[in-house]
């Protein structure tokens, strides 16, 4: 008996969240990189779930494959940015990275 | 099943919640992986076992270990240590709120019961990905070379002025 989908969806959802929260609240990029992935598998989880309980051959696990990938694409970017960071200012802390800020 | 599912589930929601809480960035990124590998548990009780797989291989085999990379590499005073800024309470708000909103749209809805599970996915998603799906397929290909080298690119340093 497997539980019902929305209990998938509820695991998501809180998944997504904690991330949201991360990506808004954390001061450490690495940390803020790591809420984005945590983000990204709540929708992943969201795609595979429904593959599974609408039946729609596949679909969304093809879908779930191509986030996968993209998020790979993502964290390498990411990261080679957070230590060209590192290097050039000997940081991490995006609370110091304002020079954008008006 | 269920209990199965249950235990994936919170073992995955308590790593997440530990890469928030824990006060060493290392340690968190450990948790990231945990939160990871109990994910790909929770896709096999959705018989995606394929996906499990890939994502054991992608997220707690490569990614999980460039960040721990990451975090070696940085300075230690901030790079190590896992704050928070000010806006700390509105974000936990703004999380908040977003998920009750999920959770009250989710819950009252009658979703379907699922199907017969299927025999195997992996043969099925590798046909599809090289007929039906092939363009996107080759699109996500090229994004990752250029990823790489865009990574390679801005980590060497060769954008210094």
């Amino acid at each position: 008996m497997s539980p019902p989908l929305h209990h998938y969806l509820i695991l998501a959802a809180v998944l997504f969240c904690l991330g949201l929260y991360g990506v808004l609240a954390k001061r450490n990029a690495i940390v803020a990189l790591m809420s984005v992935e945590l983000m990204l598998a709540g929708v992943n989880l969201n795609l595979v779930a429904f593959d599974r309980y609408l039946g729609s051959r596949y679909l969304g696990q093809v879908f779930a494959l191509f986030t996968v990938s993209v998020a790979a694409a993502e964290a390498a970017v990411g990261l080679a940015l957070v230590i060209a960071l590192a290097r050039r200012r000997n940081s991490v802390d995006l609370s110091e990275f304002t020079d954008l800020s008006g | 099943m269920t209990a199965v599912f249950w235990f994936l589930a919170g073992v995955t929601v308590l790593a997440a919640a530990g890469v928030m809480a824990l006060p060493n960035v290392f340690h968190a990124s450990l948790c990231f992986a945990l939160s990871f590998f109990a994910l790909a548990g929770v896709y096999l009780t959705l018989g995606a076992e394929f996906l499990a797989a890939i994502q054991i291989l992608i997220y707690t085999g490569a990614i999980a270990v460039i960040i721990a990379f990451a975090v070696m590499l940085t300075p230690p005073a901030i790079g190590h240590s896992n704050l928070s800024n000010r806006q700390r309470l509105w974000a936990g708000a703004v999380a908040l709120l977003a998920l009750g909103l999920l959770a009250g749209g989710l819950v009252p809805v009658r979703w379907p019961e699922p199907g017969p599970l299927r025999a195997t996915s992996a043969a099925s998603l590798g046909e599809l990905m090289l007929t039906r799906y092939v363009v996107p397929f080759e699109v996500a290909g090229f994004i990752l070379l250029v990823a790489l080298i865009a990574a390679i690119t801005v980590a060497k340093g060769a954008l210094k002025p």
